[in-house]
């Protein structure tokens, strides 16, 4: 399936920046993006340590912007036919030419700390879900654009999307002139406060602009160790909070302790080994440039260092092995 | 010597079990209850059931609390339970005690139900996915088939049945089945096919029930799936079919069956259940037969294969006793045998063979061990079915 895309104002074709999955009431109307199935496969990197069915994302820093994927805003009133909450999982990239990259990114990071305190209370997906909601409640609408591709379907849902982030950004605080990048790579508790501020900043950095290409800030739910979450290259960082579930039959829930995630190292160049040929080209010549008397003491040396000939037991057999005296050549 | 990390491994390869339903049936459901219940089902059995990775281990507690999360206020809400939107891997690996060298890998598959049956009018977004999820249905050595025993008791008109039919996609389960049987027949690996009806309180009374309809709802469930039925007998002879109902709560009863027109001549039916008076506490029943099942036919195919191989060490060995005699009778070949070296080489072969022999029968006679006290187990629930009454 290919990404549609739409003519922008100057007639160029730009992608859409914005795609939502959702499903609709009927049995028939599974989970699906609408309108355009987003571009890439980006995100298989992390598919195995992600559970759809929780809260989680990944943000990454492209070498031209960066895109992100927020799953797990659950509906506040839309259900599917047998009762199960429906859920919505959206992908924003921003690029050049993507629309208005203040606006994006302003709600990108509203739905990053929606996401965030969602995590620790359930109740405080409120606003992201009604936002969804008002937005996404015609049932038969949904259901007709989970089965369009088409550029302008693509657009109409990316428009949609746009509204919802631009109604969370009614309720963002102010710009924080101070983003720096997260050199250091960690892992740590989505449940504990204290870890937001650092996640934070971190997705922050990545959304203005100052983070690395190849920079990663995530929530992983099937993660607990660090040494499970892919290993960012060198000069790149990774940050990612883990969402465990609760603990089992009531226990409390397993607290996950900062971790350190090491980059993968630098590669050195490896020095090129010369090829049999080669290395007897090389010998060749040096003996060549040697006087006769320096070849001699070689010629000596080196039979000195041969192996000893063998006795008459090894002779006997390799005659038995082979049907023919030592040293004879072989046909 | 030491044996090869992979010599057990190399006779007993993953075993596969896969879920074949519709959206919204209930196979997340029957597989946590699955796999939930195993440590008591196999308490007093000789095997042990471990995830094998921590994120099987971390997807299977979310799902247990998203069930668990369910029972509240006196009443089940299936509000919490979210569709999956991606395949879900569950491996698993099952021991078998006094053994640390027996150990065999059990994967399990669930997916959104919603991928079986491409809308003809919808998007194929999926269709990488599904291709992946139906390769491993095709391999795998056991198929699960949860069934809504709601939806088939309680439809009553023409018009119902039919959407239970549809709400099933029985034609899609059919096909896949006999493609999965076909492509099964003699590779030797074994096959287990399980109809599940879930959600089965309301109607056995084993479990707290008020109500018991037992061999109506295997009548209902069997004649719903006689195609089914049919299409596996008649290309697996030697397969096992095995009817198996489940209560993945064990606590709630029916109160309410909503069959809600869709708009497109067809229902979108929703039952509405309640929580027992006093008995508020999750209660599985019936998934313990099905691991039971599984680990009967696994351990016994497992050591059928042990038992070959050690046959097969056993007279590798003796070929090589009988070529270490013949070399040693007269003097002069003995002499150059040993100085060529041959002799060290078959009497490696001897040690190499022998000692393997006596591993594989080792594990042979751990597996029959367990076979054994597997086979002696009794099911709570399930039944057997019969593949000439299928044919009949």
């Amino acid at each position: 399936v290919t990404n549609q895309d739409h003519p922008d104002a100057a007639g160029t074709h730009v992608s859409p920046s914005a795609y939502l999955e959702t499903r609709g009431f009927k049995q028939d109307d599974d989970y699906a993006f609408l309108g355009a199935q987003p571009p890439g496969d980006w995100l298989d990197r992390f598919a195995g340590l992600m559970d759809t069915t929780r809260p989680c994302m990944a943000l990454e820093q492209t070498s031209n912007g960066w895109r992100l994927f927020v799953n797990g805003i659950p509906s506040a009133k839309r259900y599917d036919f047998s009762g199960r909450r429906i859920g919505y999982a959206v992908i924003l990239e921003q690029r050049p030419g993507s629309g208005n990259p203040d606006e994006l990114q302003v709600g990108a990071e509203r739905l990053v700390t929606s996401l965030l305190a969602g995590i620790v209370s359930p109740d405080e997906f409120k606003d992201a879900s009604d936002a969804f909601d008002e937005q996404f409640s015609d049932d038969s609408w949904v259901a007709g654009m989970r089965k369009t591709r088409s550029a302008e379907s693509g657009m109409e849902a990316e428009r949609k999307v746009l509204n919802v982030l631009a109604r969370l950004s009614r309720s963002a605080g102010g710009q924080d002139p101070a983003v720096r990048r997260v050199t250091e790579s960690w892992l740590r508790d989505a449940h504990e406060l204290d870890n937001h501020a650092r996640f934070l900043a971190a997705a922050r950095a990545l959304l203005t602009g100052k983070g690395e290409a190849g920079d990663n800030v995530l929530v992983l739910n099937l993660v607990s160790e660090a040494t499970n979450v892919p290993r960012p290259p060198a000069g790149a960082s990774v940050n990612v909070l883990a969402n465990l579930p609760p603990g089992k039959d009531g226990q409390p829930r397993q607290r996950v302790r900062p971790q350190r995630i090491e980059p993968v190292k630098p590669v050195k160049p490896v020095k090129p080994v010369p090829s049999k040929q080669e290395e007897s080209a090389t010998a060749g010549k040096a003996v060549a440039s040697l006087s006769r008397r320096q070849r001699r003491q070689l010629a000596k040396q080196h039979k000195a260092e041969r192996p000893r000939a063998r006795g008459p037991l090894a002779w006997f057999r390799a005659l038995l092995r082979r049907g023919r005296k030592p040293g004879t050549p072989s046909t | 010597m030491t044996m090869p990390a992979s010599g057990f491994a190399a006779i007993a390869p993953t075993f596969k079990v896969a879920m074949l339903g519709p959206s919204g049936v209930g196979k997340t459901s029957i597989l946590v209850s699955m796999l939930d219940d195993a440590p008591r089902a196999l308490a007093h059995q000789p095997v042990l059931l471990r995830e094998r990775d921590d994120v099987s281990q971390l997807r299977l507690q979310s799902r247990r609390e998203q069930l668990r999360g369910g029972i509240a206020n006196h009443s089940f809400d299936s509000d919490a339970l979210p569709g999956d939107r991606n395949e879900a891997y569950y491996q698993l690996e099952l021991r078998v005690h006094d053994s640390d060298d027996v150990r065999i890998n059990i994967d399990f598959l669930d997916y959104p139900g919603g991928w079986l049956v491409p809308s003809p009018d919808g998007a194929e977004d999926h269709r990488p996915h599904w291709d992946e999820v139906r390769r491993f249905i095709i391999d795998a050595d056991m198929i699960l088939i949860p069934i809504d025993a709601v939806l088939l008791m309680e439809a009553r008109t023409a018009l119902q049945r039919k959407a239970v039919v549809a709400h099933h996609r029985i034609a899609a389960v059919e096909d896949i089945v006999e493609e999965w049987a076909t492509v099964r027949q003699g590779t030797g690996r074994p096959s287990l096919l399980v109809l599940a009806p879930v959600k089965t309180e309301t109607y056995l009374a084993d479990n707290g029930g008020l109500n018991d309809h037992d061999r109506e709802l295997q009548t209902a469930v069997t004649r719903a799936y006689d195609g089914v039925l049919k299409r596996f007998a008649y290309r697996a002879t030697a397969a096992e079919t095995l009817y198996c109902p489940v209560d993945t709560l064990g606590c709630v009863e029916l109160t309410r069956l909503d069959w809600r027109p869709d708009g497109s001549g067809n229902f979108q039916p929703r039952g509405r259940f309640l929580v027992r008076p006093g008995q508020p506490e999750i209660s599985i029943r019936g998934a313990a037969d099905i691991m039971i099942a599984i680990c009967r036919v696994i351990t016994s195919y497992t050591g059928e294969v042990a038992k070959q191989q050690a046959q097969d060490y056993s007279s590798r060995k003796d070929e090589a006793d009988a070529q270490h005699r013949e070399m040693t009778v007269h003097l002069v070949p003995r002499i150059a045998n040993w100085i060529t070296g041959r002799t060290r080489a078959v009497e490696r072969d001897r040690t190499r063979f022998g000692w393997q022999s006596v591993q594989y029968m080792g594990y042979a006679e751990q597996l029959a061990k367990a076979v054994a006290v597997l086979a002696t187990t009794k099911y709570q629930r399930a039944r057997r079915i019969s593949v000439e009454e299928v044919v009949r």
